[in-house]
């Protein structure tokens, strides 16, 4: 027999409320002792905003665990769920990526955490030097001409 | 700054793990908040095939990042190397390593041009190492004296073995094994593996490609999954009191190695036909789950008792 599925609203820093299972919500350590020490029907997630929260939620909820009839515990099957990855990050800008990182760590959602960094170490991997990596990733260098002239000759042995 | 370096350094360092030390390096260029981070990363993994030109070159690049690392703790090293390799260079990596507290070690040596490498005899007493994966050709002369204790998962994947009693040896010097996984090529000369760690209560065990003879005596374990083959020989099994669940799968001696078994609670069995009219004499006692494979339905009643 099945219980009615409990439901909690979460409502981002800017006021958009998201209303997901309560399963959805323990995906996330934080939230879990969120909602478990204060039994409210609403929490607000002052440090993550509805675009990202959207994300978050959509994650969790393809993630979420099902428990089945006579106690084994699944969610949907691996190679589904990666696919189901691979797609969710692949339509990613890596702004959104970064913001992500910062509120799976908030959240504490570890599996979001690990596909994320993931994501930002795959494009490193892929460029060829560093001038690439600082493009690709948006890093503003704060070194003077002279200044890295002298980090790289410094480190003159890292290159091939 | 910019979006991603105003990310904690933590999660900046969780990324740099991921990566390749050759990549990881790279980001010491890109501004100064990065400067200094890529010392930090507690993963060093190390492929000479990701390195072009002068060998001598990654052998430099190898010194001088190992010996920049400044991580708290020094998580695992991964070395990946061909023949050019000197076994010189290999071995102070790896005391390197070992000094700064390494928790996980994995290294394949590919091919190697003055036969297999032999790990320093530093590596046998870690006190902090957890996993060592040690993949073709290293040669296993494994000394009288071995320390591992938090030693959890050993894989030996094509190694050398310097005698028969190598294996036994290194296996006797961690108590706290959990995971071994033992895998031969079929030129490798048989082998024994006695596993004798009486105080471990999980072993994963599984032994591909093997040929010689095993033991278990392993009266404390709870928690067993072996994988066996054909070729391997079971010498003895002691029996397994407090077993609660195990999943086995192997083609010889089912009968002899079931008996150690009776314990279980919960078993999962792959076995060929003719090895479960085998089991009609075995009585398990205090078994409440049962899954067995690749058997037909009405075969599941020659197991007498439940």
């Amino acid at each position: 027999m099945e219980n009615e599925k409990k439901m909690i609203t979460l409502k981002s820093s800017d006021d958009v409320t998201f209303e997901v299972e309560e399963a959805v919500v323990l995906e996330s350590q934080f939230l879990s002792h969120l909602v478990q020490d204060c039994p409210a029907p609403e929490h607000k997630i002052k440090e993550v905003t509805g675009k990202i929260l959207s994300k978050v939620v959509e994650y969790c909820e393809k993630h979420v665990v099902v428990v089945v009839d006579g106690g084994d515990s699944s969610s949907s099957s691996g190679d589904d769920l990666k696919k189901w990855d691979d797609k969710f990050i692949k339509e990613m800008d890596l702004s959104t990526v970064y913001d992500l990182i910062a509120a799976a760590n908030y959240l504490n959602i570890q599996a979001l955490l690990d596909l994320m960094c993931q994501r930002v170490a795959d494009v490193i991997t892929a460029c060829k030097d560093h001038k690439e990596i600082r493009e690709t990733l948006g890093i503003v260098s704060d070194y003077t001409a002279e200044e890295e002239a002298e980090v790289l000759k410094e480190n003159e042995w890292a290159f091939d | 700054m910019d979006k991603i370096s105003d990310l904690p350094d933590d999660l900046l360092l969780q990324i740099l793990s991921l990566n390749p030390s050759k990549d990881v390096t790279a980001t010491s260029f890109l501004s100064k908040t990065w400067s200094s981070l890529w010392t930090l990363v507690p993963v060093l993994g190390y492929d000479d095939r990701n390195h072009n030109g002068d060998y001598k070159l990654f052998t430099q690049f190898v010194y001088k990042s190992l010996l920049s690392n400044n991580a708290p703790v020094l998580q695992h090293l991964h070395l990946n190397l061909g023949p050019d390799c000197s076994s010189v260079d290999i071995g102070q990596w790896i005391n390197h390593a070992v000094s700064r507290h390494l928790h996980e070690l994995q290294i394949d040596i590919r091919s190697s041009n003055n036969g297999p490498f032999t790990l320093p005899s530093s590596l046998y007493t870690s006190a902090t190492l957890q996993r060592l994966t040690l993949i073709n050709c290293v040669f296993l002369d494994v000394p009288v004296h071995v320390h591992l204790p938090f030693l959890k998962t050993l894989s030996l994947k094509f190694v050398t073995y310097a005698n028969k009693t190598s294996l036994p040896t290194f296996l006797t010097g961690c108590p706290n094994l959990e995971d071994l996984f033992v895998e031969h090529r079929f030129e490798n000369s048989p082998m024994d593996v006695n596993v004798l760690v009486p105080s471990s209560q999980r072993l994963h065990m599984s032994i591909s490609n093997y040929v010689g003879k095993y033991m278990l005596k392993y009266s404390s374990l709870k928690c067993l999954k072996f994988v066996g083959m054909a070729s391997s020989k079971l010498l003895q099994i002691e029996n397994m009191p407090e077993l609660i669940k195990a999943n086995v799968t192997f083609c010889e001696d089912t009968h002899k190695f079931l008996k150690a078994l009776t314990s279980v609670r919960r078993l999962e069995l792959r076995i060929t036909l003719p090895e479960v009219v085998d089991l009609s004499s075995m009585i398990f006692h205090q078994l409440v789950h049962l899954i067995l494979h690749k058997i037909a339905q009405e075969e599941w009643w020659s197991l007498s008792a439940m």
